[in-house]
This record gives C-alpha cells, sequence and structure tokens, in this order.
C-alpha cells in the first residue's frame, strides 16, 4: 500500500507537478485568509524542538531573520533547555523536558510554527505532531530513519498542504543559486545524455558528547547511533545523494552496498563508512563512497558525466559545468550557514503568502528513501530494489529503555 | 585451492617481497660480463618492435632518442604500418614482417637482443612467451593480458626470464615515479595509519577516435576489427583491462594485496562502436574488509582523472596521474606535481631497461605487480560484465579465455 504511494514513479512525477505549482505561486494573489495563526505584521511564533548545538545555532539565525519570535524549546535534557531558554529569553513554563517534551511544548499553545532539530528517529513523530496541532514545520535532514518514518513525512506534508501549513524540510543545496542553476541547465540538456556519476561525502569524526554506558549517554551520543540516525549514509551523506536524485530527477531501481566500523570504534554502532552502486532507470550507474573518520580528505561530492559535458558539485566549495555548453558557477563557500538563512527567509514567505505547496517534502522523501536503500544494501551487503524495501517497510526500533517521557 | 596456486593472492603477493628484495641487492652484484647476452658492454641493444601503431612508434622514437638501443625490426600486422614506420628510421626491408605471426619471423631473424611488445593486448602472452622462448629480453606494455591464462603465462614468461638471465620489464609509468614511489613507501610505512578504505577512479572521453571509423565501415570485418582493437572487448580486455588498469594498479601497490572478491556494473549509455562498455563501477572487498570504490567512464567530456585515493585513520594519500601526488593528514607528504609522466615513466623504463641488460639484472621485478593489478581488472571486469559478486579465487579456478574471433586473417 504505502510501497504503492511512494513508488518511484509517483515520487518523480509529484515532485515534477509540485515544482510546477512552486513556480505559479509566485503569481498567486494573495489571500489574507490563507495565512493562519499569522497576523500580517506580526512575528511567526516558533518553537524549537531539540536544543543541542545545531538547535541553539539554528534557532540564532531565525532570530535574526527578523520575522520570528522565538517563543518556546524542548529536549529530552532540561539543561539544555534551559540553556536555549536563557539564551533566547523564552519564559520559563515554555520549556519543556522528556521524550514527550516536545507534546507538551504543542498543548501548551502560543505557536505558530516548530522547528525540529531533534535526532531523526524522532523528527516523523514531531513532525506529525506539529501539522496535527496546525502549526507550520521547519525540518532538519534526514527527515526520518527508516521507510515507514519517510512515509510518515510524506503524509505530514501532503496534510499541510490541505491544512494550509507550510512544511520546510532544510537541504541547503536546494537553497543556493549555483545549485539550483547548475541543475537546471543539466536538466535541460546542457551536458548531453547521462552517462555516469559518482556521490561521495569524505569527511573526518564527530567528537563523542559523552562518556557511553547510560540510556542518556546514548541520547547525547545519537549521531553514532544507527538506530537514532540512520547512520551516517542517512544522517550525514544524504547531502550528497540528495544533489544526485536532484540532478537525475529520479529515484533509484536498485541498490549493491557494503562498507563497516574500521577506525571510529570508540562510541555507537555506526559504520565509518559505506560504498554503494545505484542503478538508476535506463541503467545509469551512481558510484557512492563514504568515511567519516580519519584525517587528510573532506568532500561532499557529486559529479554526473553526460555526453556533452559533467556537472561537478562539491558543497561549500565550487559548483560548475564543465564541457561544451560550460557553466561557471561558483563558490558555495558559506552554503552551511547561507543555505539555512535561505530557507528561513523562504519559510517565513511562504508562511506570509500562503504558499503551502511544500515543494520541499517529495524530494526529500525520495533522496531520504535513497539513502535507507543504500544502507539497506550495505547492511545485507546485497543487492536490494527500491521495490523490496518498500514492500519490507522496515521499522527502526530506537530502544530508548530507559529513558524518561 | 586456488590461492595455493602459482596466482594465488598471497603468493603473488609474498613473491614481490621477496623480489623487491632480490632487487636491492642487486644493486651490489658485481657484474659477471657473460650474464650480458647478445649485448656488449657498450655497444647498442639491438630492439625488434612488436605492433608499429600510434603507440609503438611514439615509444620506439623514445627508444632511439635514449641511445642505447637501435630499432633494427618491426612487425605489425599490416604491411602498411611497418612499412611506414621502416622507411622512415630505414629498417630493411628483410626486417619487416608481416601477419599474425610476423613476430614469429622476427625473432628467428637473428636481428635482435630485445623486443618491444605495444600489440593489442590480446597477443602480449603469447609474443612475450616466443621473445623469452627465444633469448630475448622482453619489454612489454600494460596491459599484460586480456584474461586469466594471459596472466599466468606471462608470470610464467617473467620467470623464464629470469631463469635464463634475461630481462623482462613490464611498462607501467607510475611505478618508475619518484613521487609515487616515495608517497606508496611513506603509506606502506605507516604514515596515513590504518586504512580506511580508497577510491580508484579513471574518468576521461572518447579514445579511440580514428578506431572507431573503422569499426563504422564493418564491424565484423576481421581486419577493420584489428584496427579497431581498442574498441574491441577480446582484443582490448575491456577499458577497465586496457586503460583503467592505471588507476586499479596504483590501488594494488598502496595496498600490497589482491582483492578478495568484487562486486561490479557498467554499460554502454554513449558510445555506438564496438562492444567496450563505455562505463564501469566496481566495489572491491581487500583483505581485513578494506573497500576499494571503483568508477571509469570513456566516453562524455568535461572531466578527466586517474585518480587513487586511499583513507587512513590518521592521513590520506591522494594520488593523480595527470595531476599531483602527496599526502594530507598528520604525516604529510608535500608530493608535487607529475611532469609528463606519460612520457618520462616511459623514457625512465626505457633506461631501467637497458641498465637492467647491461648489468645482469633479472629480478624482473615488475612482473608479479603487473600480474597481480592485472588479474584485479580481470575480476572487476568479470563481476560488471555479469553485474554481481566474483571472487578472486573463482575466477582463478574458471580460467575463461576471451574469443578474439579472428577468422580470415592471414598468418
Amino acid at each position: 500500500m504505502s510501497s504503492e504511494a511512494t513508488s518511484r514513479r509517483q515520487i518523480k512525477r509529484r515532485h515534477f507537478m509540485q515544482g510546477a505549482g512552486a513556480a505559479l505561486a509566485a503569481f498567486t494573489i494573495l489571500k489574507p485568509n490563507l495565512v493562519r495563526g499569522v497576523e500580517a505584521n506580526s512575528k511567526i511564533r516558533i518553537g524549537l524542538i531539540g536544543c543541542g548545538g545545531r538547535g541553539k545555532w539554528i534557532a540564532g539565525l531565525f532570530q535574526q531573520n527578523g520575522s520570528y519570535e522565538i517563543a518556546a524549546g524542548a529536549d529530552y535534557f532540561e539543561d539544555r533547555v534551559n540553556a536555549f531558554g536563557d539564551q533566547f529569553k523564552v519564559a520559563p513554563d515554555r520549556r519543556f523536558s522528556g521524550l514527550s517534551g516536545y507534546k507538551r511544548m504543542i498543548e501548551k499553545g502560543g505557536l505558530d510554527a516548530v522547528m525540529i532539530i531533534s535526532p531523526p528517529i524522532f523528527h516523523p513523530e514531531q513532525a506529525a505532531a506539529g501539522v496535527e496541532a496546525g502549526l507550520h514545520v521547519y525540518l532538519a535532514k534526514p527527515i526520518a530513519v527508516d521507510v515507514p518514518g519517510c512515509m510518515t513525512i510524506e503524509e505530514s506534508g501532503k496534510k499541510a498542504t490541505a491544512k494550509k501549513l507550510c512544511f520546510l524540510v532544510d537541504f541547503q543545496t536546494r537553497a543556493n543559486d549555483f545549485y539550483r542553476e547548475a541543475v537546471k541547465r543539466a536538466q535541460f540538456g546542457d551536458i548531453g545524455k547521462l552517462l555516469s556519476g559518482e556521490a561521495a561525502y569524505q569527511t573526518g569524526r564527530l567528537g563523542a558528547q559523552d562518556k557511553p554506558g547510560t540510556p542518556e549517554a546514548r541520547l547525547k551520543n545519537w549521531v553514532f547511533e544507527k538506530t537514532l540516525s540512520g547512520d551516517i549514509i542517512t544522517e550525514q551523506n544524504i547531502h550528497a545523494l540528495d544533489v544526485a536524485s536532484w540532478i537525475l530527477d529520479d529515484a533509484p531501481v536498485k541498490a549493491t552496498g557494503t562498507g563497516g566500523r574500521k577506525v571510529r570504534t570508540d562510541v555507537g554502532d555506526c559504520w565509518d563508512h559505506f560504498s554503494v552502486i545505484y542503478t538508476f532507470p535506463k541503467d545509469f550507474i551512481l558510484t557512492f563512497s563514504s568515511k567519516q573518520a580519519g584525517a587528510g580528505w573532506d568532500d561532499i561530492l557529486c559529479r554526473i558525466y553526460g555526453a556533452k559535458g559533467t556537472i561537478d558539485t562539491h558543497y561549500g566549495g565550487s559548483v560548475s559545468i564543465i564541457g561544451e555548453t560550460p557553466y561557471k558557477g561558483g563558490n558555495t563557500g558559506d552554503i552551511y550557514q547561507a543555505g539555512a538563512v535561505r530557507n528561513i527567509a523562504d519559510f517565513a514567505e511562504n508562511i506570509r503568502k500562503g504558499n503551502f505547496e511544500n515543494a520541499t517534502v517529495a524530494p526529500s522523501v525520495r533522496s531520504n528513501l535513497t539513502t535507507i536503500l543504500g544502507r539497506t544494501a550495505a547492511y545485507t551487503r546485497k543487492e536490494v530494489t527500491w521495490d523490496e524495501m518498500m514492500k519490507a517497510n522496515e521499522k527502526i526500533d530506537g530502544k530508548l529503555e530507559g529513558l524518561k517521557d | 585451492m586456488s590461492n595455493r596456486t602459482s596466482s594465488g593472492k598471497r603468493q603473488i603477493k609474498r613473491r614481490r617481497f621477496i623480489q623487491g628484495a632480490g632487487a636491492a641487492l642487486a644493486a651490489f652484484t658485481i657484474l659477471k660480463p657473460n650474464q650480458v647476452r647478445g649485448a656488449e658492454a657498450n655497444s647498442k641493444v639491438r630492439l625488434g618492435l612488436i605492433g608499429c601503431g600510434n603507440r609503438g612508434i611514439w615509444i620506439a622514437d623514445l627508444f632511439r632518442n635514449h641511445g642505447g638501443y637501435e630499432i633494427t625490426a618491426l612487425t605489425d600486422y599490416f604491411e602498411d604500418k611497418v612499412n611506414d614506420y621502416g622507411n622512415r628510421i630505414h629498417v630493411p626491408a628483410d626486417k619487416r614482417f608481416t601477419g599474425l605471426s610476423g613476430y614469429k619471423r622476427l625473432l628467428d631473424s637473428g636481428a635482435v637482443d630485445a623486443i618491444a611488445i605495444e600489440s593489442p593486448p590480446y597477443f602480449h602472452p603469447e609474443q612475450a612467451a616466443a621473445g623469452v622462448e627465444a633469448g630475448k629480453h622482453v619489454y612489454l606494455a600494460k596491459p599484460i593480458a586480456v584474461d586469466v591464462p594471459g596472466c599466468q603465462t606471462v608470470e610464467a614468461s617473467g620467470k623464464k626470464a629470469t631463469e635464463k638471465k634475461r630481462c623482462f620489464l613490464v611498462d607501467f609509468q607510475t611505478r618508475t615515479n619518484d613521487l609515487y614511489r616515495e608517497a606508496v613507501k611513506r603509506v606502506q610505512f605507516g604514515d596515513i595509519g590504518k586504512i580506511l578504505n580508497g577510491e580508484a577512479t579513471y574518468i576521461c572521453g572518447s579514445t579511440w577516435g580514428g578506431q572507431a571509423e573503422w569499426l563504422a565501415k564493418d564491424p565484423q570485418n576481421s581486419e577493420f576489427r584489428l584496427r579497431g582493437w581498442g574498441l574491441d572487448r577480446a582484443l582490448s580486455g575491456d577499458v577497465i583491462t586496457e586503460q583503467n588498469i592505471h588507476s586499479i594498479d596504483v590501488a594494488t601497490w598502496i595496498l600490497d594485496d589482491a582483492p578478495v572478491k568484487a562486486y561490479g556494473t557498467g554499460g554502454r549509455q554513449v558510445r555506438k562502436a564496438g562492444d567496450c562498455w563505455d562505463n564501469f563501477s566496481v566495489i572491491y572487498t581487500f583483505p581485513k574488509d578494506v573497500i576499494i570504490t571503483f568508477s571509469s567512464k570513456q566516453e562524455g567530456q568535461g572531466w578527466d582523472d586517474i585518480l587513487c585515493r586511499v583513507y587512513g585513520a590518521k592521513g590520506t594519500i591522494d594520488t593523480h596521474y595527470f595531476g599531483s601526488v602527496s599526502i594530507l593528514g598528520e604525516t604529510p607528504f608535500k608530493g608535487g606535481p607529475m611532469d609528463n609522466l606519460y612520457t618520462k615513466g616511459a623514457e625512465s623504463n626505457i633506461a631501467t631497461f637497458h641498465e637492467n641488460i647491461l648489468k645482469g639484472k633479472f629480478e624482473n621485478d615488475t612482473v608479479a605487480p603487473s600480474v597481480r593489478s592485472n588479474l584485479t581488472t580481470i575480476l572487476g571486469r568479470t563481476a560488471a560484465w555479469k553485474k554481481g559478486e566474483v571472487t578472486w579465487d573463482e575466477i582463478i579456478r574458471a580460467q575463461e579465455r576471451l574469443d578474439p574471433r579472428l577468422t580470415g586473417l592471414k598468418s
């Protein structure tokens, strides 16, 4: 059932339609009554779910934007939500802790929107609760760690549109003009018939947040936990694979993968390297590899080769097309912040103008499922098809025993 | 079982180490003049060229420029090719040989001490074996062979050459380059720490323009297929063996090992002529589960790179055949840019070959690593052609021979 709803082809078609819808929206005359919960010249009252390092960082960007009021916070850890609350002057009765803190924050009322910057395992339920409560949702990648989670997000995105709510998934690349222009040109045919491609995410390790051993330390070290993060291919490498599925505007038919854990073995159970070969429609092959340990090389790459040219993209580096119809592009150096700033501005504008196409959801579901396909193939060291993955609909257990509600 | 055969992964590795040690010792060996057969001290090495195509002529000129060689005989299947070059460098008409067996007549002519084999790869094993059998020193272009039996023939020829006190050198340019050598040595010494994983790629554009024109005339004509060998699977070994071996050889050199298994795929998206693929993608698993991700293409535009990059716990070795070689990380090696490696690597090998002949150095230590990397390309190709997983042991056991389908050619 859900496998039908999210078949590769449907995702592709839906993406096209939403793209067209988004373009038309620029010419839509705003009907004020569409703007639910946000008065024309008042600030958008937003609550932060997940008050860790990135949560506080992005809340600061929301504040700097000027359209938002940071009005509430929820985090499992009381000290974290208090540190956030003190920094952003959030009233003590609008700070919530525990696994269900986000529910109490939403029930308390007084919010127009939520930003979800919590560990990925929680994204689907938190986003669904936000939409259910009539709030606009700003969601960090990855949207989910498993297929059912992706389906939930897809539903939430649709439901948001039906309820005239904004739902924006924060991919920085998709908000960057060099990426947008280069992808548009590649899709227009500037590199000719597609031949093959590479995606890679090579980087060093992240630091452990706590000494392993307790359920709470596990939560703090979520980025090293397969079940909480989705493993590095979903949690982090999605940046490279999202660009690939964007350029190709398609989802893979199947994947074969491998990888393991060789160097970063002191914390969690996430692998420290992956290799996957994806087969897209028309037997287009995308070769992917990644690592999250070691030293000496950092690159978030997607490069697609065509009969007439090559599109070469590096997150934080240069984006260009080389070949018969070149595009000089440019350096995306500050994309990590600038992309978020742009998405935060778009989110405010969408809310104010009543633009509820929520065009970021479908491509995010597609690339997130692409990472899950590669991960499934890598874990099993076998070939796995998209259809098999959708049919299996495997749910990941977050193993949250021992944590307080 | 196959690990106990002469081409077992482990044996290849061990043998290379022993030969490496032997090569180092050889520098101190006092030359006995009677070991230098067929090349008097201070006289030129008489060289026969097998394969008078573009690269054959190009490299023969490098041999001539070296000063220690005289090109005394030529062979090519095609009379026009032999005569074009023979006329240019004044090789007597009776030292020019044509047809598939022309190389045999060249070896029987008494005109050569050594041969340079620059023919299509399919012919390399039989030509190298005949050269050693005839007591000639052998300079062999990569790839050494297109299939497993061919690799094993070359391996045996290398050993036989050593026994017969003959030089046998396989021409990989990277292995003669000081920056590649230094970087690889440092990695093997531990400068990038525990090996994590790696990438090898060979990304380039269309390579065989002129040859495609022959195939366009009649793709089934054996002579046209021979002229268009670079686009013919059996004659070239396909892109991964014929060309991509440059990056895969560096990977096996750095890791100093052969893969246990491979998964592969690829195909033809753009290419029209011949039956070689235009893109390959392979995941190799080496011992200790070290993964090398490989991809290549030989059509299209905009990007060219012959890359091998291996990631370790403490650093990364980053090598580009047409770029720079370096180590980044805790113990960096600045390395530097390649200075026309394509030509200078060949010149270096030509000089080494000459010196080995004159000094009687017959360790022939380029053979074993070349057999290993060549088999690695065949493993990836076998996996890719079947779009599945294949183990090293399986390809060694299968002993699959490629059929060149060269009916109707003149001997």
